[in-house]
């Protein structure tokens, strides 16, 4: 039955957002080789917010979806190595509305989701850190850590 | 002579002693006893028989193996045969009042189990008839009869089982069945308001063509009043066709957790609404606490929200498009 609630959950999100989704985000889910869907896990994109140090990026992500979700949160993923202080070295997001035990509600949405990633983006959260060193730039050294980011903005333009 | 005749006559006797014997201690045996001979009515042995010569009493096998005559070793066979089938119909008798017994036995213990099994499964065993007939009217084409007993099924599955897997089975396939439904009286309804709005629109065209004809001075207004009139007509018919244009479900007839629109809604201490299946399992397998208030939350408190459920069948019978499932 869980897994039929988590399902059920995720189509209705899909359809959701297909008829209106914020404007430069992309939420689709895995198209496994043999051309079905995987409604457990999601690629998306998250554009840097105009007119900060991460625009012109268009940040892959992906959402693991389990078997309780929404009783669960999904488990957010940037790629390994992705320099942000909430994130951790293995990509995964570190954000309160995520974590199962403080911020996450059931009626959370993808929108909801994927929208307050790219407000955590410029506004990383110095109370919980998960790397050290984007923790220790943004810091210590604000001006190495506005060229890091605009760096790795550049390292993902639009996908065409 | 005499002392052969007898001689005769005691060999008779005392067969008939023995026989006696011999079915006293059958009947004994019969009885439960162990009187009687000794290795006849033993309880191991409770039927004697007499065909095999080890098993009958003395006094007939040495009458039978005496020098006697033929008569009387006839006589003795009568009466073997005679005390033989006795008790072989006695034995019958028994044997079909054991039977008799143990059948009334098993009637009564199998009329209690059907009676308990009927208790136990009617509620299952309704659903799932209920359902099946569903299908099977659905695939007649007679949709009406089918919508009603899968909505009886429904019914009765929520009362027996509201988290099973059936019920939503049965969900799925009363939304679909509704979903053909509406699909197809909103055809008819379409074509029907079609031919209504061409038919008025025709007419106020006639209208028009013949005021036209006698307001010779006037005919900026008599345009101007048919134009109006037909932006009028065309602003009737878009709302009477409003309810059959799929739009979006409103959110309050919505759970939040499932983002589906509600099947069988319940409403929690705390004031919000969740669909009775999804908060029943986040309780199970979460955690027993509101999953957006996070008050703490027992199923007991769970209560039906009967005003949202009208709300939600009120707006399904008007809006039929919000049954379709993707």
């Amino acid at each position: 039955m869980s897994g039929g609630i988590a399902r059920g959950r995720l189509t209705e999100e899909r359809k959701s957002w297909r008829k209106n989704h914020p404007h430069g985000f992309v939420a689709k889910p895995e198209t496994l080789p043999d051309g079905t869907v995987n409604l457990m896990v999601w690629h998306c994109t998250i554009p840097g917010k105009t007119g900060t140090d991460w625009e012109g990026g268009y940040f892959p992500l992906t959402l693991h979806f389990s078997e309780d979700y929404p009783s669960k949160p999904p488990k957010c993923k940037f790629p390994q190595g992705f320099f942000h202080p909430n994130v951790y070295p293995s990509g995964t997001v570190c954000l309160s509305i995520l974590n199962e035990d403080s911020g996450w509600r059931p009626a959370i949405t993808v929108k909801q989701i994927l929208v307050g990633i790219q407000d955590l983006l410029d506004q990383p959260n110095p109370a919980d850190p998960a790397q050290t060193e984007g923790y220790h730039l943004f810091i210590q050294d604000a001006a190495e850590y506005k060229r890091r980011v605009r760096q790795q903005a550049k390292q993902y333009p639009p996908l065409l | 002579m005499a002392e052969w005749r007898r001689g005769i006559l005691e060999k008779r006797h005392q067969i008939a002693m023995a026989l006696r014997v011999a079915y006293g201690g059958v009947m004994a045996a019969s009885h439960g006893g162990h009187g009687g001979i000794a290795g006849w009515a033993d309880s191991s042995q409770p039927y004697p028989s007499f065909s095999s010569s080890a098993a009958r009493p003395a006094a007939v096998s040495s009458a039978t193996n005496d020098g006697v005559s033929v008569g009387n070793a006839h006589d003795n066979r009568r009466r073997r045969s005679l005390a033989r089938r006795q008790q072989t119909s006695r034995r019958r008798t028994r044997e079909t009042d054991e039977r008799r017994t143990r059948e009334t036995g098993e009637r009564r213990m199998t009329h209690a189990t059907v009676t308990r099994d009927r208790r136990m499964t009617h509620d299952d065993g309704s659903v799932l008839a209920h359902y099946m007939l569903g299908l099977a009217l659905l695939q007649r084409q007679e949709s009406a009869k089918g919508i009603k007993e899968l909505e009886k099924a429904l019914d009765l599955g929520r009362g027996a089982n509201p988290k099973g897997y059936m019920v939503e089975e049965i969900w799925q396939e009363l939304a679909k069945a509704k979903y053909l439904e509406w699909e197809r009286s909103s055809s008819k309804r379409s074509w029907e308001l079609q031919s209504l709005k061409e038919a008025c629109e025709s007419a106020l065209k006639e209208k028009h063509f013949l005021d036209y004809s006698q307001m010779e001075g006037f005919v900026d207004d008599a345009t101007t009043s048919h134009s109006e009139q037909l932006e009028a007509l065309e602003r009737v018919f878009n709302t009477a066709a409003e309810a059959d244009i799929p739009t979006e479900v409103p959110d309050y007839l919505c759970c939040r957790i499932t983002l589906d629109i509600f099947h069988d809604p319940v409403i929690t201490p705390s004031g919000l609404t969740y669909e009775r299946a999804v908060i029943l399992e986040h309780l199970q397998k979460v955690g027993k606490f509101d999953p957006i208030t996070r008050e703490p939350l027992d199923p007991s408190q769970l209560v039906p929200n009967l005003a949202i459920k009208e709300a939600v069948e009120a707006f399904l019978d008007k809006h039929g498009w919000a049954y379709k499932i993707d």
